[in-house]
């Protein structure tokens, strides 16, 4: 049994792709019998400093109020809060997930507890000049062990910080199995799912769904999320005059998505951006459907080119278009694909995999080095 | 750099401070810089920050830890000339002298002594930026039979 105190920026009821990743591991490590608490913080909900939610012990510290207001007396209470709790939760581990400038108040209150230190880097950070005189070079410089969820995020640090290769692991994200996947929608139906900003790429596949409106008169875009792209891109519908073929969801809760994803033919993630993993892609796999994903970050690295979907360019609106046409107009292949993501999802991204790596991972950084030198 | 005997004080229109518990925080307002200092070097920005020389905070840390004078002085010397390059100290010119003192040594026991090190994290405000906003819970149409709009646990 290990002790594991984890650090976000925020986590439950927030549910961002970092806060679902950490939440996902550690039910699976509790699960496990292994016990974990989490040091995050507060933000615009009135909502207690100490709960528990899933068994597992949720501290929250008023630090991006803190950060954001630049008030140093804040910071140090909430220093003083965050040792409070490393003291008497006696840790095996410390898990401190980045991005998060918080993270500040755990490097000194580390002294506190000493425990191994892992960083696990959920988004493309660049560590510019070696990360002299940054918080993230010194989290990265003092951790025991580095882990990112692609090497797309992994590789550059590694470049930039030759002495994490030898204290460094990919370790992608996994998910719990669901169920078995539905069939297919009768009518075609292209499923877009990410916060309406510019870096999603969501007007790409606007721009892609418009070029093929007319040759599948049936097909529907939906578009799941919400964010400060929504008008413009409702205004791109109607310019493209495709304004009853595209549904606007707003924000969906995440025990949504399946559903959701099970009733579209294709799931596209357009991104423009280094997507540290790609969560939505793999959560299509999971529900046996194709996904079309922008050669980015670390989409292209669990989403197999013609096997388990189509992989285009970024940035590229008619390339995003063949390959939804590709799609949409070969049932076969669609279920094709389908399968083989879902068999490559419960081979290599599920929950048990991610679970045991974690838990490997801290057995070999807990365990008594009585051995060493043998 | 100051002079052994210019008085400083701290850049409060640049930057905000505060020391707790013998440690001291100080976040440069324009650029969200943070920087941190304990154990002696808290005592050099409490002393500095308050209008202290660079002999007065020399004296200061030496009655306080055990360290001689000379090593004292030099640290601190190195020490502020760093605050001052970092604007977080100005020259306190026209001021007048802090009534601050240095915080004495109990007893006889002065505290061990390691040289301040003033740790600089240039990446808040990038790292804050990093961190994507989260969508208002209200706005998600929870899935809740109970019909409560509030997340389900």
């Amino acid at each position: 049994m290990t002790r594991i105190l984890a650090t976000t920026p925020l986590y439950w009821p927030y549910i961002g792709g970092l806060e679902a990743a950490v939440m996902t591991l550690l039910a699976a490590l509790r699960e496990r019998g292994h016990v974990a608490c989490v040091v995050t913080s507060h933000d615009a909900l009135d909502i207690p400093d100490e709960e528990e939610h899933d068994g597992i012990a949720i501290h929250r510290l008023p630090l991006r109020k803190a950060l954001a207001a630049r008030d140093p007396l804040a910071l140090l209470e909430s220093q003083r809060r965050a040792t409070a709790v490393r003291r008497a939760f006696a840790p095996d581990v410390v898990h401190v997930n980045l991005p998060d400038p918080g993270a500040a108040v755990h490097v000194r209150a580390a002294a506190a507890h000493p425990a191994p230190l892992v960083v696990t880097v959920h988004t493309a950070i660049a560590l510019d000049g070696g990360g002299g005189d940054t918080l993230f070079g010194t989290l990265l410089r003092t951790a025991e062990w580095v882990t990112a969820p692609s090497n797309a995020v992994l590789s550059p640090l590694r470049a930039a910080m030759p002495s994490l290769e030898e204290r460094s692991s990919v370790i992608p994200y996994g998910l719990p199995p669901t169920n078995a996947p539905s069939d297919p929608p009768a009518a075609p139906t292209i499923l877009c799912i990410g916060r309406l900003i510019a870096e999603k790429g969501i007007d790409l596949a606007v721009a892609a769904f418009g070029s093929l409106a007319s040759r599948f008169p049936d097909a529907r875009l939906v578009v799941a999320g919400d964010g400060p792209e929504r008008e413009r891109l409702e205004q791109q519908v109607s310019d493209l005059g495709i304004g009853g073929r595209v549904d606007f969801l707003g924000w969906v809760p995440p025990e949504r998505m399946p559903a959701l994803i099970a009733d579209a033919s294709v799931v596209v993630v357009p991104s423009r951006w280094q997507e540290a993993f790609g969560l939505v892609a793999l959560e299509t796999a999971w529900q046996g459907r194709p996904a079309v994903v922008a050669r980015v970050g670390g989409l292209p690295e669990h989403v197999v080119d013609g096997e388990t979907g189509l992989v285009v360019e970024p940035e590229d609106s008619a390339s995003l278009a063949r390959a939804l046409t590709k799609l949409l107009g070969d049932t076969s292949l669609r279920v094709r694909m389908g399968s083989a993501a879902r068999a490559r999802a419960a081979a290599r991204y599920g929950i048990a995999r991610y679970a045991d790596d974690y838990e490997q991972l801290y057995e070999h950084l807990t365990k008594p080095r009585i051995h060493a030198g043998i | 750099m100051p002079g052994s005997e210019d008085r400083l004080r701290a850049n409060d229109a640049e930057c905000a401070a505060k020391v707790l518990d013998g440690e001291a925080v100080i976040i440069n307002l324009l650029n969200g810089t943070y920087y941190s200092l304990d154990k002696a070097g808290a005592v050099v920005w409490e002393l500095a920050a308050s209008g202290g020389t660079v002999s007065e905070i020399a004296g200061g840390v030496s009655a306080r830890y055990d360290v001689d004078a000379s090593r004292a002085r030099q640290d601190v010397e190195r020490l502020v000339a760093e605050l001052v390059a970092e604007r977080l100290l100005v020259p306190a010119n026209g001021t007048a002298p802090s009534s601050a003192d240095a915080p004495s040594a109990s007893g006889n026991g002065r505290l061990p002594y390691e040289a301040p090190m003033l740790t600089t994290y240039r990446d808040m405000a990038d790292l804050l930026a990093l961190d994507p906003p989260m969508p208002r819970l209200e706005d998600i149409v929870w899935d809740d039979p109970s019909g409560s709009s509030t997340p389900k646990s």
